[in-house]
């Protein structure tokens, strides 16, 4: 069994992180103070999220009306992209999303969502090997340990608690159950593929230390393909490739004015299992031609030889061994000053009341385990409370997408109706087919004080 | 109605969402165009490889073997194979004149291509030739599967071989692809 982890992709939900204390902010962290008795999402409508952002790369680099040759944009565009560089697609919509107060000092959430997950990371020397060729590369090695992506559809039923410790602390903790229908994946792949001069002949062609891992669950069975795709939806609730999760978080109010907060999440894995279609190849080996031996009374069969001598030392194979992947775990950290208005908004589910500041600015830090680094983004951000059931945040990010990422949310409540909408990497608004990621999020939560 | 309108500017800034136009015809007039070198064939050869064992007589008719040559059957190369450039260098050391000739044949055995190197001179160590092979000239090389190579005493020399002469006739070659998609 292989147990590798590989930080997928998950969407870093600055603007929503400890955003109003909406609900949804307690699946960023599951410390999250909650100011409500009980709160329910409209079914498919409580949370939705989508993302889809490209390093390096943005469509106006190939697409664009400007009159350059398509060719020379491809030339010009795969000089630029390197290994790291990689395209990404998030969405996550939430089934069922529901909480409760136990007691005063207790909130229970729980529910269920849906997450299509895709990534993969730019083989740049494999894609330079197949549209250049290895002419004009004598001695590259063209490493092959490029070739890294992961594709995942889950679904994950989820219960989590938050806890006043004391009236400066909030703890919380959620337990996480992942069904995946689907999954490719390749990773820790090695080897090299290199051409030089020779010795006995004019070339000598070395595949070097070739490992090379193609995972599948979900979608092929003994050689027949997944029938009914409407199977990745319902197979989701538990009847995928299974595993498990963790939660974190914390508040913790340094002052009157100061907050902390922060949370790792996802620290699980999933062990795929079911429908395992794995495609291995492994080895080394040497080619310089084929070395005629000119022996009428003994004549060789080359080419067929050379066939079973390469299967021999680099063999291709198919298994259906189960293998487990972690889960992408996401530490998010933040410290939120406060300041403005003091106003005082009842605790409704104890007829206290909690005081709060009309305006607060602070940082955030986000990382995502990934492939082949953690990926980070530092946001700073300034929040402000219109009225209690209004609230906009406004945040300014940078991450390996863009620089220059403005994100702005609204947050307001009409009677139990709560309504948040979120738009990230604003300035690219302008013009999106410039933009090197674009992401929103939205939901409609009843909430009851 | 202060923060109503506080919130309608914030909705009208994702209503106000433009992109430029983009035309994703361009990728039509992509064009991909690799170039595969590969290794073909090697060998070393003596001359009492080219002597009759029995007799010590010189064997006129050369030497020759043949192997499968499969790469063409990859319906992508054949689809899109532009040009193949042979090259081959050869060390004589022997004191002999040498022609080579490659054939390329069908699964039928048939010859479909076939080319000479000119006279390759004694104690020349560095002979090369190159041939190139225009598909559109020559369609019928994209169904070679085999490919034979003799190598001949050439009618030019009048240097008698000598028996367990340990001076070598060096041949290799390689093959060059171009290849073209749009």
């Amino acid at each position: 069994m292989l147990l590798t982890p590989l930080g997928a992709l998950t969407q870093n939900k600055q603007v929503l992180y400890s955003f109003a204390e909406n609900p949804q902010t307690l699946l960023l962290n599951p410390g999250a103070e909650t100011n409500y008795r009980f709160h329910i999402g409209v079914p498919l409508l409580a949370g939705f999220s989508t993302e889809i952002a490209a390093k390096n790369f943005k469509l106006t680099d190939l697409f664009s009306e400007d009159g350059i040759d398509f060719n020379t944009k491809i030339f010009h565009l795969l000089n630029k992209l390197d290994a790291e560089d990689h395209l990404k697609l998030n969405m996550q919509i939430d089934v069922l999303n529901a909480g409760f107060r136990l007691d005063d000092k207790t909130y229970v959430s729980f529910g269920f969502y849906q997450e299509l997950d895709v990534i993969g990371y730019w083989p740049k020397d494999v894609v330079t090997f197949l549209n250049e060729g290895n002419a004009s590369y004598l001695n590259k090695s063209f490493d092959l340990s490029q070739v890294v992506y992961k594709a995942d559809f889950i679904g994950t039923l989820h219960f989590g608690v938050s806890r006043k410790v004391n009236p400066k602390l909030t703890l919380g903790g959620r337990f996480k159950i992942y069904s995946s229908t689907l999954n490719f994946e390749t990773r820790n792949n090695s080897g090299t593929i290199t051409t030089q001069l020779g010795a006995n002949n004019i070339y000598t062609h070395y595949l070097n230390t070739i490992d090379l891992n193609f995972l599948s669950a979900g979608l092929v069975e003994d050689n027949e393909y997944l029938e009914n795709p409407m199977d990745l939806i319902t197979k989701s609730f538990l009847g995928g490739s299974l595993g498990i999760g963790l939660d974190f978080g914390m508040t913790y109010h340094i002052s009157p004015k100061l907050e902390f907060t922060g949370s790792i999440t996802d620290f699980g894995y999933i062990n795929y299992s079911k429908r395992v279609q794995n495609t291995t190849v492994k080895g080394d080996y040497t080619f310089e031609g084929v070395n005629f031996l000119f022996d009428p009374s003994n004549p060789a069969n080359y080419w067929a030889d050379l066939n079973a001598d390469f299967e021999e030392k680099v063999p291709r194979g198919n298994n259906t061994n189960s293998y487990t992947s972690w889960r992408p775990a996401k530490v998010n950290a933040a410290l939120k000053y406060s300041f403005g208005d003091e106003r005082r908004s009842k605790y409704c589910y104890d007829n206290t009341f909690k005081e709060f500041y009309t305006d607060a600015f602070g940082l955030q830090i986000h990382t995502t385990m990934r492939p082949l680094r953690p990926q980070f983004a530092i946001t700073g951000f300034y929040e402000k409370t219109f009225t209690e059931k209004l609230h906009a945040k406004v945040t300014y990010t940078v991450d390996d997408y863009s620089y220059h990422n403005v994100g702005v949310g609204i947050s307001t409540q009409l009677g139990s109706v709560s309504l948040f909408g979120i738009a990230d990497n604003l300035l690219a608004f302008k013009n999106l087919a410039n933009a090197s990621s674009v992401s929103f999020q939205m939901g409609i939560n009843l909430i009851f004080d | 109605m202060k923060h109503f309108k506080t919130g309608f500017l914030f909705f009208l800034i994702f209503l106000v969402a433009c992109s430029e136009q983009l035309d994703f015809n361009q990728a039509e007039g992509f064009n991909h165009s690799p170039v595969i070198q590969t290794s073909l064939a090697y060998f070393t050869l003596f001359p009492n490889d080219f002597m009759d064992s029995v007799t010590g007589a010189e064997i006129l008719n050369g030497r020759s073997d043949i192997s499968d040559f499969r790469i063409l059957e990859n319906s992508f190369l054949r689809d899109n194979l532009q040009k193949i450039v042979i090259d081959i260098e050869v060390k004589n050391e022997i004191m002999k004149n040498f022609t080579a000739l490659v054939e390329f044949l069908d699964d039928n055995g048939t010859i479909i291509y076939t080319f000479s190197t000119s006279i390759i001179s004694s104690q020349n160590l560095a002979f090369i030739h190159q041939e190139i092979i225009q598909i559109s000239s020559n369609p019928t090389i994209v169904n070679a599967t085999k490919v034979r190579i003799l190598v001949a005493l050439s009618s030019s020399s009048s240097n008698p071989l000598i028996e367990n002469d340990p001076s070598e006739f060096e041949f290799k070659s390689s093959g060059t692809y171009f290849i073209e998609t749009e």
